[in-house]
């Protein structure tokens, strides 16, 4: 998120700290798809441990009182949640910017006519390949033309575009009919992310992660098509920090300027936070979220950078990227406080190095990441999810089911 | 780059753009898919005149009008850089 340079500076304290611009709120964990690079935690929030709908329109009140503007409706699949146009209504009613980040599977027209009615600002609609096949298989169910579907009834309601794809091995090489398809679908902008390591990413990187040839062809490709596109469809491209010298300005820093609501009700710093086992769970149940943001433990461990140490404390970019991952630090080294592993400065870039030597295949035999058998979200280890072939019958998906 | 500017065009918000007035910071910000931004005062006056129906030349009058110092150059390029983002468009017919 881009927020107005000189916001006020952190100090650890809860004092002097600047009020949040953004809330990622996810309703929920239940999703139709099983993308084996989710970014949901490994063990996902139950449907019966989800807030309520009154509890979700108590955080919406408190996130804009303390500040936030931005409102991510996300999950798992949002759609999933009956009560997602009441929610967007009363986000959209005290004045705040409401995106759904929705897979597209259960985007029919009627719902979609009913969220922008309520104030729908924009919609980030997830695909997952150009091709229908790869694409659905990856997802582990039938998705893609859903989201085809789901892409033409944003653009009939004039709702802004936002098509995110993962890239990984498996569709890397379709980089170019990616972009086609996207520009078809008559995306505004089209954010291109290779893989981070999280969670499943994680457990699932021998499959995931590019070859060299991979990466050095995406590049030419997507430095071409952005000259091409030029005023047109916005690219905006992500390499995965693996290949970076220095880390990423991680949330622009730790408790800065955004945080999270998990489908049960936990606020985090990012997304992925909860990796980092023995950090304060603060809920929205038990405590209100100005306290949490200004004054918890959880949101003052890593804020500004009185927690770092060297090589990060005496560094001229400690407040470029801030010491980049907290997550990451912590999975790779088991030290949420230690230097982001990717930096080439930290002790520990030897874990990267080592991950790319082992992981990133050799460019010949390029693999298909479904057909290693990946770790599918939400389902149990060693089972391949079933995706219908596309002779099958009519595949209603009800996310709702 | 500002020579594209018609100062008959009439600049007005871009796709899925909102300005909307934050009173927990005392300010005008602009909401857009992926941001915010807080404009300055001169921002602010500018920014409300991207109405679809202020010509660039008035929108450039009113605001030496409203603040010493302020050249028209400046508001052009403010205006070039808006577009820049997306954040505006500069149609001639402000339709």
């Amino acid at each position: 998120m881009t927020a107005p340079d000189g916001a006020a500076a952190p100090d650890g304290t809860g004092a002097g700290v600047a009020a949040p611009w953004g809330m990622l709120a996810e309703l929920t964990h239940r999703c139709p798809l099983h993308c084996p690079y989710c970014s949901n935690p490994l063990e996902l929030v139950r449907r019966e441990s989800e807030l309520t709908t009154d509890q979700w329109i108590a955080v919406l009140d408190q996130a804009r009182r303390l500040g936030v503007l931005q409102t991510h409706l996300s999950g798992g699949e949002p759609l999933a949640r009956r009560d997602l146009a009441e929610l967007v209504g009363h986000a959209s009613g005290l004045g705040c910017y409401v995106s759904l980040v929705t897979s597209g599977l259960g985007l029919t027209p009627a719902r979609a006519e009913e969220l922008a009615a309520r104030g729908l600002d924009h919609v980030q609609l997830s695909l997952q390949d150009s091709d229908a096949t790869t694409g659905d298989r990856v997802a582990g169910t039938r998705a893609h033309h859903h989201k085809i579907a789901a892409a033409a009834v944003v653009r009939r309601l004039d709702l802004p575009l936002t098509v995110n794809v993962v890239l990984h091995r498996g569709n890397l090489d379709r980089i170019a009919e990616i972009i086609l398809l996207a520009e078809d679908l008559g995306a505004d902008r089209l954010e291109l992310a290779n893989t981070q390591y999280y969670g499943w990413g994680l457990r699932n990187r021998r499959l995931l992660m590019p070859t060299r040839r991979q990466l050095a062809n995406a590049r030419r490709v997507v430095a071409a098509e952005t000259r091409r596109l030029a005023g047109g469809m916005e690219v905006v491209y992500v390499l995965s920090d693996y290949y970076g010298e220095y880390p990423k300005p991680c949330m622009h820093g730790w408790g800065s300027r955004q945080f999270t609501v998990s489908p049960a009700g936990r606020v985090l710093p990012c997304p992925t936070a909860d990796v980092i086992t023995g950090l304060p769970a603060e809920f929205v149940q038990d405590r209100p979220l100005a306290e949490i943001w200004y004054e918890s433990a959880v949101f003052n461990a890593f804020r500004g950078t009185d927690w770092m140490r060297d090589p990060c404390r005496s560094c001229d970019r400690r407040e470029i990227d801030f010491g980049g991952c907290r997550c990451q630090a912590f999975q790779l080294t088991g030290d949420a406080r230690a230097t982001d592993p990717v930096c080439r400065f930290s002790p520990d870039r030897h874990l990267v190095a080592a991950a790319l030597l082992a992981d990133a295949p050799e460019d010949s035999g390029v693999a298909d990441p479904a057909a290693g058998r990946p770790l599918w979200r939400g389902i149990p280890t060693g089972r391949v999810p079933r995706v219908p072939s596309a002779g099958g019958g009519p595949a209603v998906v009800d996310p709702c089911g | 780059m500002t020579a594209g500017i018609d100062p008959a065009a009439r600049p007005r918000l871009g796709r899925g753009v909102k300005l909307m007035r934050d009173e927990s910071r005392d300010s005008h910000v602009l909401l857009y898919p992926e941001g915010v931004l807080l404009p300055n005062e001169t921002g602010e006056a500018v920014l409300l005149r991207c109405d679809g129906h202020s010509p660039v030349g008035e929108i450039v009058r009113a605001l030496e009008g409203q603040f010493d110092g302020v050249l028209p150059e400046q508001i052009l390029e403010l205006l070039d850089t808006l577009r820049g983002m997306g954040l505006i468009r500069i149609d001639h017919d402000g339709a």
